[in-house]
């Protein structure tokens, strides 16, 4: 027990060492990570609790045959996300589908991505701003900038850590973000338009 | 099944598939030997790009110094049989490859692709100049055609454009047997041209200049007219020197140029009538224009 409890208090670039010494620790890793892949996954088009799990399988075991070459310059966080991302792509294109992410939109969340200057005040005030209405809005958008929003407020990612997680420069997240968040309220007033 | 079941559930499953396909972790020298490989590729692309360059420069250079009304029509139509396509484009083509590997190191993301093939382009350039300033561009190109047979060197195109004896250019070098006990060129001294024929000389019209460069015995570059078949005989009216035997500081080979165009430009001057074979009816004089 006091073993587990020392374990839990490991940051995740400490227990990596231990994972070369006994395999089994590796699980420290898994069970901290698995709920926030498995949304950010589903958030990426992998519906299907049964893909998922095959997803997430195949994450956690591309990280531990990896781990040798994880960057110590990069958190474990920004690290294993960019695996998921790598693997979900991967499966999609496997899949031959177009990937359609399912947004679990929480209120709080919602109100957050919302409440961006792009975006104006009055939106947190418009009734017609559902979490229906944004989530119909990022599906249309291109890839490139709904990877970088979901990631930015959805998983609240920072701009490095998100710039880290898909490789590319840092001041293209923020272009990326800039412009997604444009495009997003474009669409989301055409949307509104349609329905009054 | 609560959310933690589910966890331990996955936990277990992973370590299980770890434990039974035996996947272990691959080796530091695994991305150590990556990383290194992929840089070695780009220093390659940036050291290939490199000698790119210098060849293209000293290409560049030399034409400056070119006679080219001898050869051609126009300096445009010059230009574009002499220009090194095969070095330009394989300049592009590292260019891109130096940048391609930069992307793939690992932190090589966090840099625009932009900034990236900025960045190998200016090294490439760089670099390629040092060569060039050095001599290493023009000896490249050289030591190429000799030793590659399919290989157009800037030397061997040279001698395409100006080994044409119906126009009134040879290249090659005087026999040293035509030279008398004194040291002076003896009558009907023999010209062996690069496709090792051999040439009786006529060199009245030719100036004191001229004679010493062709009794030096080095590879030059002869204009005149062909006077007849059989035996071969050739009216020398100009001598240049060949700019491939060694290489020569850019200010000299101007120099050259321009006291050569004067030489034939006297030629010229002196009107012969047309059916007299001279230097003044000679092929390439309808190009020269008077002496500046």
């Amino acid at each position: 027990m006091s073993e587990k409890l020392i374990d839990q208090d490991l940051k995740d670039e400490e227990v990596i060492p231990l994972i070369f010494v006994d395999p089994e620790k590796f699980g420290i890793l898994i069970n901290r990570y698995e709920t926030k892949l498995r949304r950010y996954i589903r958030r990426l088009g992998v519906h299907n609790p049964d893909d998922q799990l095959d997803v997430l399988q195949e994450i956690f075991i591309k990280a531990y045959r990896n781990l040798n070459g994880f960057d110590t310059d990069l958190s474990f966080s920004s690290w294993i996300y960019r695996i998921a991302h790598n693997e979900s792509i991967s499966w999609y294109r496997k899949q031959k589908v177009r990937p359609e992410g399912h947004l679990i939109l929480e209120s709080d969340e919602l109100l957050s991505f919302i409440s961006t200057p792009e975006l104006e005040a009055e939106a947190i005030f418009d009734q017609k701003i559902t979490a229906n209405l944004v989530h119909k809005a990022l599906l249309q958008l291109d890839e490139k900038y709904k990877e970088v929003l979901v990631l930015r407020f959805f998983e609240h990612k920072e701009y490095d850590e998100i710039s880290d997680i898909l490789e590319i420069p840092l001041g293209s997240v923020g272009t990326l973000i800039h412009r997604g968040k444009k495009l997003l309220k474009k669409v989301i007033n055409q949307s509104k338009e349609r329905i009054e | 099944m609560t959310e933690n079941n589910l966890d331990n559930q996955l936990s277990s499953q992973v370590l299980s598939k770890i434990h039974t396909k035996s996947v272990v972790p691959r080796s530091r020298w695994w991305f150590i030997t990556r990383e290194y490989g992929l840089l070695l590729l780009c220093l390659f692309a940036i050291i290939v790009g490199a000698f790119a360059m210098a060849v293209t420069m000293s290409v560049v250079s030399y034409r400056q110094a070119s006679f080219y009304e001898v050869t051609h029509d126009s300096f445009l139509s010059f230009l574009i049989d002499v220009l090194p396509y095969l070095w330009i484009g394989l300049f592009v083509v590292m260019i891109i490859l130096a940048a391609f590997n930069i992307k793939h190191l690992r932190r090589g993301y966090r840099h625009t692709l932009f900034k990236i093939t900025i960045g190998s382009l200016f090294l490439s350039f760089v670099a390629g100049l040092l060569l060039h300033l050095l001599g290493l561009g023009f000896g490249f190109d050289k030591s190429l055609g000799v030793y590659v047979n399919n290989y157009t060197s800037q030397e061997k195109l040279e001698i395409q454009m100006w080994q044409n004896p119906q126009a009134g250019l040879l290249v090659g070098k005087l026999d040293t047997d035509s030279y008398n006990q004194s040291g002076h060129l003896s009558s009907g001294p023999s010209f062996k041209d690069y496709w090792r024929q051999e040439w009786s000389l006529v060199f009245t019209e030719l100036s004191e200049s001229d004679k010493a460069l062709l009794n030096s015995g080095e590879t030059v570059r002869i204009m005149g007219q062909i006077v007849e078949s059989e035996p071969m005989s050739f009216l020398v009216c100009g001598v240049m020197p060949w700019v491939y035997a060694k290489e020569m500081p850019m200010q000299e080979l101007l120099d050259i140029t321009r006291a050569i165009k004067n030489r034939l430009a006297k030629h010229k001057m002196q009107p012969q009538s047309i059916d007299v074979v001279g230097c003044a009816n000679m092929p390439i004089m309808k190009k020269i224009d008077p002496a500046e």
